[in-house]
């Protein structure tokens, strides 16, 4: 079987014909697992992620190992010196990141079901820019055993998929208790619940003024025609949620590079990428001890008072609802400096904080991303798989 | 001079602190797993519970206060006996207490790195992830007669909780108000105590400056050691993989609990 | 501490100077998170697991080794 990878999907491929593609930073036996990135080129790892033996054991056979983000840092998936990754609908734009390739591959039909990771938008925002499905589960909800990590405090094992319905075959079969991921404890079954009838939306100013006014439109028309009643409050502290989530994601991503320095596996710590740099220069230096109370306490401050805003949010609410993206696909090469880039993950990192499932659905070139509170994943799942059908 | 100690227990447990690897010894690189060797997505494991019993009786019979939230941390440096180049370490979880005329700083758990020697730049990995109690004193011992009495009497504890046969001793010492050095790679108490006697005889010909020096046992001496292995910032992080911030131990009819959020 | 020494990674002076760049950019574009201060937090307890060995079932293939043991 000889796949027509056109768009830079995967990093590595069987011979062997199967349903399910993996995300590159997601341990499987039988393949490498490189991150996308020089260091890990070589490395094998010796078990396999404890949420695709689930999948396996349901049946569903890995069939290849996508290209991404080098370990899982940046929204372009170009952050790669392993993969040339390309949108499938216009090839002179970026696919989205992190998870890029388990995107491409199931835009192409390449695969039929694929697997990413998000922490804050990376299975949302490549959907989004490939006008797929993208979910984020619960955080806690499906088992992080096996998925390297980025910020292990926002890391989720995510499904990128062509309709709701794949996404709720794949979201089902992966979740459950693991206890080699102790913060699974709380996972919750997955069933059909009521859908979207009567669920009570809300919508945040802030996000629907900074995406550009062509998304804004076709934000409006697809509300409309879903019929959906949207109350819009104001949420100006928003835009703390970036550096709040950046500063986090700094420290501990340094923390989980520490073991990257090619004494027991894998190469040596130059083969990696700059934005993987710098983060981990970022990481060590706000988690150094005289820095410490500048950036990071503060973010940590901050992440707790956003879970309780959105706490009392939820008890009047049931679904947050925004553009999945503020703007469309970049260009390739478009994005140079870093916090362009980061601020585009404004509609995203917010379920992140908050530990909330999160859903994107294509709609006309753009996303629109449904989020709930934590382990509402059944009534998320199933009130999009109703908002699918009526868009 | 002045002598304090940073005792390493090694409690009997059938495994290993956050993986189900056996502790029992055997060929090198063998008793492994992606836990405790670091491998890339790996995470910890709820900690092993005859450890935390084991502490616990520990730092009841030491007159320490137990504090309810008891929080892991990631210490980070390099080396090559340490997979994650991070050792996860809990805050203490047992503070102020006292024992033999000396005072008891604290007591934690922490997971033993792996076994390296420099010498032939060889590294297994068995005991890496094996549990560990860490004991420090304050600096009250003032004699060699009262650092024998103090470990003897120390290690008879041991052997009466039931908890453990050996012991590592991390031994302070400083004369006239002077540096402290730290001295390692000390595994008996015959050990312990030519140690403080030539470190005692060595700072007062050499001088001291604050520095970690490994002890041999073959020549009973110190020397210094080879790699920098303690660094001036940990950057002590919570592990976020064991559930959230904070860990207590609370002993409810006799079954332990580790909480966490 | 020099910081790429602290993280063990060695950069170009040229890489350094533009990293360094970048990073302040971004540490002032964080700037004052300030929010207000959050209410403490509850915790919730799990049980610490047993205390039984399982044989090693894992072929760790460590890429470098002698006599079982990894060389460094």
């Amino acid at each position: 079987m000889t796949l027509k990878d056109r768009h830079g999907a995967f990093i590595s491929l069987t011979d062997t014909p199967g349903e399910l593609a993996v995300k590159d930073n997601i341990c499987v036996q039988g393949f490498m697992c490189t991150a996308s990135s020089k260091l890990l080129e070589n490395y094998e790892p010796p078990y396999t992620a404890t949420a695709v033996q689930k999948l396996q054991k349901q049946g569903l056979t890995v069939m290849g190992k996508t290209s991404c983000d080098e370990f899982a840092c940046g929204s372009t998936g170009t952050h790669t010196s392993l993969a040339n990754p390309r949108n499938p609908l216009d090839e002179k734009r970026v696919p989205g990141g992190s998870s890029s390739g388990s995107a491409i591959a199931v835009k192409d039909g390449l695969v039929r079901y694929a697997i990413g990771s998000d922490t804050g938008g990376s299975v949302r925002c490549p959907a989004t820019f490939c006008q797929i499905v993208g979910y984020r589960p619960s955080y806690g909800q499906i088992s992080r055993y096996g998925l390297m990590d980025m910020c292990m405090s926002f890391d989720t094992i995510g499904t990128l998929t062509r309709n709701v319905d794949d996404a709720i075959y794949l979201i089902t079969g992966m979740s459950g208790k693991d206890d080699k991921d102790l913060t699974t404890m709380n996972s919750v079954d997955v069933k059909e619940t009521p859908g979207l009838a009567g669920k009570r939306l809300v919508a945040f100013r802030q996000i629907l003024e900074s995406c550009d006014p062509g998304i804004r439109e076709k934000f409006n028309e697809a509300t409309e025609k879903a019929k959906l009643h949207v109350d819009v409050i104001d949420f100006p502290e928003i835009h703390k949620s970036i550096p709040t989530y950046y500063m986090i994601v700094f420290a501990e991503f340094a923390s989980a590079m520490q073991r990257f320095d090619g004494k027991f596996f894998g190469k040596n710590r130059e083969l990696l990428g700059q934005e993987v740099k710098r983060r981990i220069l970022l990481g060590t230096f706000i988690s150094q001890k005289e820095n410490k109370d500048k950036w990071y306490t503060q973010a940590i401050n901050a992440r707790k008072w956003f879970q309780q805003k959105f706490e009392a949010m939820f008890a009047k609410y049931d679904f947050v609802i925004n553009p999945t993206m503020p703007s469309p696909a970049p260009l390739v090469g478009e994005i140079t400096d870093p916090i362009t880039e980061y601020s585009m993950d404004l509609g995203t990192i917010f379920p992140s904080l908050m530990m909330g499932p999160s859903i994107s659905l294509p709609y006309q070139g753009m996303g629109i991303q449904l989020t709930g509170k934590r382990f509402s994943d059944s009534a998320l799942l199933y009130s999009a798989r109703d908002l699918e059908g009526a868009l | 001079m002045k002598v304090g100690f940073e005792l390493h227990v090694t409690p009997l447990t059938e495994s290993k602190m956050y993986c189900d690897c056996p502790t029992k010894n055997a060929q090198p690189n063998l008793q492994v797993c992606p836990i405790c060797t670091g491998q890339p997505g790996s995470k910890p494991m709820a900690p092993n519970e005859t450890a935390l019993r084991a502490g616990i009786k520990l730092a009841k019979a030491l007159n320490c206060t137990l504090n309810e939230s008891v929080s892991v941390m990631r210490k980070h440096y390099f080396y090559p006996d340490l997979p994650n180049n991070y050792q996860l370490t809990s805050e203490p979880f047992g503070e102020n207490g006292s024992f033999n005329n000396v005072g008891i700083t604290e007591i934690h758990f922490e997971e033993d790195p792996g076994q390296y020697d420099p010498k032939s730049g060889l590294v297994d990995l068995n005991r890496s992830g094996s549990p560990l109690l860490e004991v420090v004193t304050e600096p009250d011992i003032d004699s060699i007669e009262k650092a024998r009495d103090f470990l003897e009497e120390f290690s008879a504890l041991l052997g009466f909780l039931g908890i453990s046969q050996k012991i590592k001793a991390d031994t302070n010492v400083s004369i006239n108000g002077g540096a402290r050095v730290e001295v390692k790679n000390i595994g008996s108490i015959s050990g312990a105590l030519n140690a403080i006697q030539y470190e005692v005889n060595r700072q007062a010909k050499e001088g001291a400056v604050l520095e970690t020096r490994h002890y041999d046992k073959d020549t009973m001496t110190t020397k210094p050691a080879r790699l920098k292995e303690t660094v001036a910032d940990y950057r002590y992080m919570r592990e976020p993989n064991l559930p959230r911030p904070r860990a207590s131990l609370q002993a409810k009819n006799g079954s332990t609990t580790y909480s966490t959020t | 501490m020099d910081i790429p020494e602290l993280c063990r990674i060695k950069l170009t002076d040229e890489e350094q100077e533009r990293l360094e760049a970048e990073m302040k950019q971004i540490l002032d574009w964080a700037g004052e998170i300030g929010v207000p201060e959050a209410k403490p937090t509850a915790f919730e307890a799990i049980v610490p697991r047993g205390d039984r060995a399982r044989k090693s079932a894992y072929d760790i293939r460590f890429p470098k080794t002698k006599d079982g043991k990894i060389v460094i």
